[in-house]
């Protein structure tokens, strides 16, 4: 990616080997699977390393061991932590009910950040950004008020399942198509920002690499 | 249903994190970070987990695996390459060259490959789940060709217009969708949590 | 109407079939194969055409790429405005190697305004996509010449939402030294040490966990954001309730903003390639729903008739 680089050996060797790797992924298109494959694996065990190269730098390391290297005592809250990890870490060869102890924790966490801000930062505000602005232009009110019955029809077709009567299910129905129709735009901004990025790598190996159009 | 240690964990640190959310105490302060810096261990040590069962799996495949080598191999070296530019002798980690060149010359260019392949991919699948699904399918295609032309980069006062188009379908009839979507999400996933919080129906049962 | 349905179409089996057998397994996707329109060059014409246009320079001045409607750029930029004198500006880095292509030239025009007003910048990052990037980003910052003691690398917190709820009282590691990380445990040693949160999203944990996890617990916290363009509707709610203060969620509005302030350290990417990009995506959708709407039209009763 450009920018990443510095006009040193290291950077041009870079530069090269990027856009080498882009021709060797992009050769899907012309029906080559060997080369796609062999990216497909590089990437997963380069991201696999990455993740494991931070999670011990940046986390066990100077969180877990080093403190309790440092000054094993004054860290007494820690020592459960190293079961914990150890648990985790070993999960493939220990009792189920061993591992269950740190993924409960995991699951307690998730569900509980989840909840809290499911509710009061998505649903609360949400609601209330979705009432009448007072004070507002008649264009705006009209703006509003469409953005409100759209609003309430998806999230009806949203819970169609405590839909009552023709008049719920005409709403549910319609909803559905609203809903239909906005992941409809939604796709067309998916599309531009993928095209962006083919653009993007275009210009990496034509301007970037070969030196092109500067 | 169930009941067994797990299952009360959850309940306990999950309602425990909840009131610490709406609740101001010195005390159930330091309990809950304590228990956040157990959770925020325990997910990094789950990323060793996975690479570790990744690099088994890699390892099994080596051993038994016919003719089909390079795969595993890439992995692994892969992997190996990553960890030995981070904990060389002398190393600063993420931030030493050697692992941002890793980064810069070889991860990114090869995701944002992947991602720009998916322009054609998509066009190709739209093509292809019109004949799957064909009315809603039409319906999303042609939302998405006219947020395509209310997108198109052009200037003067045709651009002007289309911009000024944009931004209006983007704040009340998407926004609307997007806005209901949000709500609906929201309600479905307080309510998943609610019900693991509280073991209703057994979901982090043992 | 009659509406097609999969049973019994031996070609549309033969697709379901290879999308089951995987992409590993498959010489090419079946629709740049020589059916329905899409023949086998087709990709390559494609990507000729948008070589040429990456190569030329942006020829005419009805192409513009930075998007006319300033309000984006003008609600985020004020956001920016309202900061003190020598701000803090905690940078939550957490694109990804797929999006980050599209926001790189927002991202850095921003990064360099803020560096050129005095802010002081400290990155952070809770995905390993968002960390690689963010140390990227940093070491590019100071080969620009931005002083090292104006910036601060808080490195990566791994748990997700737990690690930025974390973040919220303690976001300085032990072993961060140097007068910023000095500074921000002499203002509490929390997220709310900083005068405002730019998010540079693209992964999952983007702007809108951190509205759910950290603007519930930091109201006063301003938040601006930093997004691709696929995540553009998803944030718009949000921008609307004033939840998020600004957003540059287009990379026109990216282009936008860094055009306006003269800080971009890139080219912006080429106006001609993305329209002729757009114009081939808008003729393979019209050709694919046109002639479903059209036979469906056809086939409605009055017209049987």
């Amino acid at each position: 990616m450009n920018g990443f680089f510095a006009g040193d050996l290291a950077g041009i060797a870079g530069t090269t080997v990027g856009a080498l790797v882009t021709i060797g992924v992009w050769s899907y298109l012309a029906g080559e699977r060997r080369v796609f494959g062999w990216a497909q694996h590089l990437l997963a065990g380069l991201a696999t390393g990455y993740l494991v190269l931070i999670s011990l730098r940046e986390v066990l390391i100077p969180r877990l061991v080093q403190p309790l290297l440092a000054d094993p005592t004054a860290n007494l809250v820690l020592w459960p932590a190293v079961l914990l990890v150890a648990a985790m870490i070993a999960a493939r060869w220990l009792p189920r009910g061993v591992v269950a102890v740190p993924v409960a924790l995991l699951i307690a966490g998730t569900a509980a950040f989840a909840l809290g801000g499911a509710v009061v930062g998505t649903l609360l505000p949400q609601l209330a950004a979705s009432l009448l602005p007072a004070g507002a232009n008649p264009g705006g009110l009209i703006d509003a008020l469409v953005g409100l019955v759209v609003t309430a029809l998806v999230v009806v077709a949203f819970l169609h399942g405590t839909r009552s009567g023709r008049l719920g299910a005409a709403a549910a129905g319609t909803g559905r198509w609203l809903l239909v129709g906005g992941l409809g735009g939604w796709l067309g901004f998916l599309l531009v920002s993928r095209l962006a990025l083919l653009v993007e790598r275009l210009r990496f190996i034509l301007v970037d690499w070969l030196g092109l159009g500067r | 249903m169930r009941r067994s240690l797990p299952t009360a964990l959850v309940v306990v640190v999950g309602l425990l994190l909840l009131l610490d959310f709406v609740v101001v105490n010195p005390s159930l302060a330091a309990l809950a970070g304590t228990l956040l810096e157990y959770i925020v261990l325990i997910a990094a040590a789950a990323a060793i987990t996975g690479a570790l069962a990744l690099g088994l799996r890699q390892v099994g495949l080596l051993r038994h695996g016919g003719e089909a080598r390079s795969g595993p191999l890439l992995v692994l070296g892969g992997m190996a390459v990553m960890l030995i530019a981070g904990f060389y002798p002398g190393s600063s980690g993420a931030t030493d060259p050697a692992v941002r060149w890793l980064v810069a010359a070889l991860l990114m260019p090869l995701v944002a490959a992947l991602f720009g392949l998916l322009f054609f991919f998509l066009l190709g699948a739209a093509q292809r789940g019109l004949r799957l699904r064909s009315r809603e399918t039409t319906v999303m295609l042609l939302a998405a060709c006219a947020a395509l032309v209310l997108l198109l980069p052009l200037g003067g006062i045709v651009g002007a217009w289309l911009a000024g188009a944009s931004s209006w379908a983007l704040a009340v009839p998407i926004g609307g969708v997007f806005r209901g979507l949000l709500i609906g999400i929201a309600i479905a996933t307080a309510i998943s949590a609610a019900r693991i919080l509280l073991a209703v129906d057994g979901a982090s049962d043992d | 109407m009659t509406e097609a349905t999969p049973e019994g179409d031996p070609q549309i089996e033969s697709e379901v079939k290879e999308s089951e057998a995987g992409p590993m397994r498959r010489r090419a996707p079946a629709s740049l194969r020589s059916r329905a329109g899409w023949p086998v060059l087709a990709p390559f014409a494609l990507l000729a055409l948008l070589a040429v246009a990456v190569v030329l320079p942006n020829l005419a001045p009805p192409l513009s790429l930075a998007n006319p409607d300033r309000t984006a750029v003008t609600g985020f930029r004020a956001a920016l405005g309202t900061l003190p004198d020598d701000p803090l500006v905690l940078v939550a880095f957490d694109a990804d190697f797929g999006t980050y292509p599209e926001i790189s030239y927002a991202t850095r025009s921003a990064l360099a305004e803020l560096a050129d007003s005095g802010a002081s910048l400290a990155f952070v990052s809770y995905s390993p996509e968002g960390r690689a990037l963010a140390a990227a980003e940093l070491d590019r910052l100071q080969r620009s010449g931005v002083p090292a003691d104006r910036l601060l690398d808080l490195g990566y917190r791994s748990g997700v939402e737990a690690g930025l709820v974390q973040s919220v009282t303690s976001i300085v590691p032990e072993a961060a030294s140097g007068p910023l990380a000095g500074r921000v445990r002499a203002q509490g040693g929390g997220i709310d040490a900083f005068d405002a949160a730019l998010i540079v999203g693209g992964s999952d944990l983007g702007p809108r966990i951190w509205i759910e996890q950290v603007a519930t617990r930091i109201p006063q916290l301003p938040l601006v954001a930093i997004a691709p363009t696929v995540l553009r509707p998803e944030l718009e709610p949000y921008l609307a309730s004033g939840q998020l203060e600004g957003l540059l969620g287009t990379l026109r509005d990216g282009v936008a903003y860094g055009g306006d302030n003269g800080t971009a350290p890139d080219r912006p990417p080429s106006a001609l390639a993305m329209l002729l990009g757009m114009l081939v995506g808008i003729g393979v959708l019209v050709e694919a729903a046109g002639g479903r709407l059209a036979a469906a039209l056809s086939s409605l009763p009055g017209r049987r008739r």
